[in-house]
């Protein structure tokens, strides 16, 4: 269990102290989907970067089983926005490095076990490849079979698939709907897609602006969800809309 | 991708017929100038036939000064990788190290090496050891500034990427930080290079009994011009062999980049 109790975090901005996530309380349970959905420069990647022990928070804190995160800790990966990869290894060794660092397994089952992922991800005929050479999509692709080799209990993932076009999008959803499915792993994921969140999430919790805080948790009935076109779907989707409407309600009265 | 590759490939055909011509302009210019007009002054100015002639006869010397200036070099500028690029990135990675070490290295990397030939020659007990430290130094400071500049402005998430690993510092340094880093590292080491060279032939010009430097300023001093010539363009042929090399291996190193991996 993964909770956020009582964080906040500012930056300075031009001199001035900037409150971007203001007394934010959350928790993740094991083996549990949460999205974090919210406008563009809510906070979601500070949140994020604060769960994984990235960053630290001000004021609060956040507790992994109950210990204090002050750096990241054992059996977490994170996938970044801009993937992040180290452009001067293959895609194979990239894979490989982490479960090195990580002391995983003997070089054998390393490299073993680093072709079962990039096969999962459908990339076996780049294993050779520089990252350069990668299309976005495979270097996404990469980045979640580094992040999957390093058998995480959690996975931070921020808006992973922002930079995609639609077809690769849905076809990377899917494949990790199926790999959250078959291993036991809670992924906390930033989108600010609404429909992406829904798909996704067994939890959507969907944040305010200025500062960061949670407006509300939306409990996802997975069942209802798996079509995209289906009257559930919409059901989910209007009640996000209400809340952002609120959100934004909320803040033209703050303004007045 | 074909069309480009016959682009290249021409260009390269046509770069090496062009170099050519430059250099056979150059020689017919000069056995002209020396030979057939005589307008220039025999004692200055040898004829290119002479000059090879001088060569081939000094062969032997010169390759022992080549292997003696070699020496100094290839210590002096060992030492310099050896040193210049942990502390580079060991003080580029720790913030108050950094913000202290800056200003001295500006102030320090600012000094022309050559101005501290005639103090190391006079506090080592010999002149080896007086060049190879300034060789050292007019290597160190390039190679370290750049490493360093290099190592603070590395992308924060390739380290985050690193640190979600929970690596140690020394692999963080040496196999995350380095590789980042490698391409602005090389180009601080050919600069190195580059004055490695210059301050070995000022060292050598001004100390040396044996050398590729010594050898042009000892037969300039006995107006010997033939031989300083020779000198010159062995130089020349020396630097550009050993750049050719560096760059070699900086193709290796670098063949992750897009722009050297069709090699
Ligand atoms: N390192 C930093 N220094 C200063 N300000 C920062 C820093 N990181 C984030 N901020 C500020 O905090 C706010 C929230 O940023 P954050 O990146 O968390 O937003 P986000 O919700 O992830 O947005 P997006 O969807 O665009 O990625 C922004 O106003 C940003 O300017
Ligand atoms: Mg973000």
């Amino acid at each position: 269990m993964l909770e956020v109790k009582h964080v906040s975090k500012s930056f300075s901005k031009d001199g001035q102290s900037q409150l971007v996530l203001s007394d934010l309380n959350l928790a993740v349970g094991s083996r549990e989907f949460v999205c974090l959905l919210g406008p563009s420069g809510c906070g979601k990647s500070t949140l994020l970067r604060i769960m994984a022990g990235l960053d630290s928070a001000e004021f609060g804190g956040v507790y992994l089983d109950d210990k204090l995160v002050n750096e990241p800790q054992p059996k977490c990966a994170f996938v970044f926005q801009d993937y992040a990869l180290f452009p001067w290894k293959t895609v194979l060794e990239n894979v490989v490095y982490g479960m090195d660092v990580q002391g995983m397994y003997d070089k054998k089952t390393r490299v073993e076990k680093a072709k079962e992922y990039l096969k999962l991800m459908h990339l076996e005929k780049y294993e050779n490849s520089y990252i350069h050479e990668l299309s976005g999509g495979m270097r996404q692709r990469t980045a979640i079979a580094r992040s999957l080799a390093l058998e995480p209990e959690i996975l931070f993932m921020d808006e992973p698939f922002g930079a995609l076009d639609n077809f690769t999008r849905m076809e990377l959803q899917e494949l990790l709907l199926d790999i959250y499915s078959k291993n036991k792993l809670s992924v906390v994921f930033v989108t600010h897609d609404i429909s992406e969140a829904i798909y996704l999430g067994d939890r959507v919790v969907v944040m305010n602006a200025h500062p960061g805080t949670v407006h509300s948790i939306l409990d996802i009935n997975k069942g209802l969800v798996r079509d995209r076109t289906s009257e559930d779907f919409h059901l989910y989707e209007d009640k996000i809309m209400q809340a952002f409407q609120l959100v934004r309600k909320q803040e033209v009265e703050y303004y007045i | 991708m074909i069309y480009k590759f016959n682009f290249t490939k021409s260009a390269k055909t046509q770069q090496v017929v062009d170099v050519t011509a430059i250099f056979l302009g150059i020689l017919v210019v000069w056995e002209v100038l020396t030979v057939q007009l005589e307008v220039l002054d025999a004692f200055l100015f040898p004829s290119p036939q002479q000059v090879l002639e001088l060569f081939i006869g000094d062969l032997p010397t010169i390759f022992r000064g080549l292997g003696s200036s070699l020496v100094l070099l290839s210590a002096a500028y060992a030492l310099a990788l050896a040193t210049a690029i942990p502390l580079g990135l060991f003080v580029g990675w720790r913030r108050r190290l950094f913000n202290a070490v800056h200003p001295i290295s500006k102030i320090m990397s600012a000094v022309p090496p050559i101005v501290y030939i005639p103090y190391a020659i006079a506090i080592l007990p010999t002149f080896q050891l007086a060049s190879i430290l300034v060789i050292f130094v007019g290597a160190f400071w390039p190679i370290f500034v750049s490493t360093l500049n290099a190592t603070v402005q590395i992308d924060k998430t390739l380290i985050d990427s690193a640190r979600m690993l929970r690596i140690k510092e020394r692999r963080l340094l040496f196999e995350i930080i380095l590789p980042a880093i490698m391409p602005q590292v090389l180009t601080g080491c050919s600069v190195g290079l580059i004055f490695s060279f210059i301050l070995l032939a000022s060292a050598e010009m001004i100390g040396a009994t044996s050398g590729i430097g010594w050898y042009v300023k000892y037969y300039s001093d006995f107006g010997d011009y033939g031989k300083v010539i020779v000198g010159i363009l062995f130089i020349g042929l020396v630097v550009t062999a050993v750049m050719a090399v560096f760059d070699r291996i900086q193709r290796h190193l670098l063949r992750w980049q897009a722009k050297y991996s069709a090699d």
